[in-house]
């Protein structure tokens, strides 16, 4: 060791500086989010539904970016370096979530979506096709955490995605409405929170503040009972999150649970919520996602249309992105409302 | 090879373990110090240019390559520094122990462009 550090030693001495320089701009993150392509998956590699139909020509793919959360500085750089991606200031709610705390809130949002998927996707074979089982009794409501800030009073004691179960609130009432809790609480004081994850039950001191001010976020999803659907689902572990496959995920499940194949053996990707209703919801990202889905060669992409309650649309976005990258957008891109309408379009290829 | 083996047991005799190991591990941990860096330059940048992994896992496989190199020189240059009139060749030493580290790299990198990053994506 000696007689190397005997020799290294005058390289060393020049390159400390600029070694201790280059590793803070490796480890030092800095408050910005960074969007980049990622990669297509096809959904019947992470949802596989137990039903036999006929060999499917083409493939259904949803389309994932890699959102960087606190990027470093050498990120932050190089970033620059790619017209595909993007960086925005991270929004002050995200800030101080953990790594962690992202993950667990992107896996939250996969699992909603997959289930919201599967109700809207098995309420519309069901139309087409009798063997679909799928009914009132085939779903059932929860609250669940969905975000929490940094201001919650007690921060630690309730984790991201745990089920609400009631709150014992004045004169020992006791609420199981997430809707009501505001109604059975006085401000300043505060009441025991139950709350259920995958391992236990358990309770956490909480105030009004934390409710009105929105501190705990509470959502209501719905959930499949899988026993109590035909033909089963399973999901496969996988390392992609967020809602926004939640379309193409219940296009691919359709596609699995009726007769005729709706792909006509073309590549079919895209991206957009799905709501409870069928109606296709905004997602981010969608200059990468464009990227994403150009740099895979997919045949056909489908994007949220314009929805004048919102004030910014995907579809022009989109559109924008396309001219940007060069892509002929006609019968390549194309926009909807519904899953009635994007099962109408492919139904509608000769 | 077995001329090879036979040129570990000479430097065995001439230098003694405990003088071979030292020039390794002083070696190790110099290259460790351009690893490191070089582990977090590429994992940033796969964050950031996720679409052409393929082509940074052949670089990385490159890099590795080149710090192989670098490990290697470094523990010639210690073990003659230790003894400068060592009898056997070095470089023939090494040469040998490089392309076995060459092997060893191009399977993993093979081994995560055709299986591990296929898993990966879904």
């Amino acid at each position: 060791m000696k007689e190397l550090s005997k020799i290294l030693w005058p390289t060393i001495r020049i390159l400390i500086i600029p070694y201790l320089i280059l590793m803070f701009l490796l480890v030092y993150r800095i408050d910005y989010l960074i969007y980049a392509p990622g990669g297509i998956t096809e959904v019947e590699s992470v949802i596989d539904i137990d039903y036999e139909v006929d060999d499917i020509d083409g493939s259904i793919s949803s389309t994932y970016i890699i959102s960087f959360k606190k990027p470093t500085f050498f990120q932050f750089v190089i970033n620059d370096f790619s017209k595909y991606n993007e960086v925005i200031i991270l929004p002050e709610y995200y800030r101080h979530y953990t790594d962690q705390e992202n993950r667990e809130i992107s896996y939250l949002q996969k699992l909603t979506s997959v289930d919201a998927a599967v109700i809207v996707a098995y309420s519309l074979a069901s139309e087409n096709n009798s063997d679909i089982i799928f009914n009132e009794s085939s779903t059932y409501h929860v609250v669940l955490i969905t975000g929490k800030s940094e201001d919650l009073s007690n921060y630690d004691a309730v984790g991201l995605g745990d089920e609400f179960i009631s709150m014992i609130g004045e004169n020992d009432t006791h609420v199981t409405d997430f809707n009501d809790l505001e109604d059975y609480m006085l401000e300043n004081e505060e009441y025991i929170f139950t709350f259920k994850n995958e391992e236990r039950e358990y309770q956490a001191l909480l105030s009004r503040e934390d409710i009105t001010n929105n501190e705990l976020i509470l959502t209501e999803y719905i959930l499949v009972d899988e026993q109590e659907i035909y033909p089963k689902f399973f999901e496969k572990d996988s390392n992609i999150g967020g809602p926004s496959g939640g379309l193409l995920q219940t296009l691919s499940i359709y596609n699995h649970l009726i007769k005729d194949d709706i792909t006509h053996g073309l590549k079919i990707a895209g991206t957009g919520t799905i709501r409870y209703d069928g109606s296709v919801g905004y997602v981010g990202g969608i200059k990468q996602k464009i990227a994403t889905a150009y740099i895979n060669e997919v045949d056909l992409f489908f994007i949220p249309d314009i929805d004048e309650r919102y004030s910014s649309h995907n579809y022009l976005e989109a559109l924008a992105a396309c001219e940007e990258f060069g892509i002929d957008p006609e019968g390549w891109l194309i926009p909807v409302s519904t899953i009635e309408d994007a099962i109408e379009y492919l139904e509608g290829i000769e | 090879m077995e001329k090879w083996f036979n040129s570990w047991i000479i430097l065995k005799k001439e230098l003694g373990i405990d003088e071979i190991l030292d020039g390794l591990f002083a070696s190790i941990f110099y290259s460790l110090l351009i690893t490191i860096p070089t582990i977090l330059i590429f994992g940033q940048i796969i964050t950031m240019y996720y679409y052409l992994l393929n082509l940074w896992v052949v670089l990385i496989m490159l890099v590795a390559l080149g710090i192989s190199m670098l490990q290697l020189l470094m523990w010639k240059k210690a073990l003659l520094a230790k003894k400068n009139d060592i009898s056997i060749n070095l470089n023939h030493l090494f040469i040998k122990l490089l392309m076995i580290y060459s092997v060893i790299i191009l399977i993993i990198g093979i081994l995560f462009i055709c299986v591990f990053i296929p898993m990966m994506q879904i």
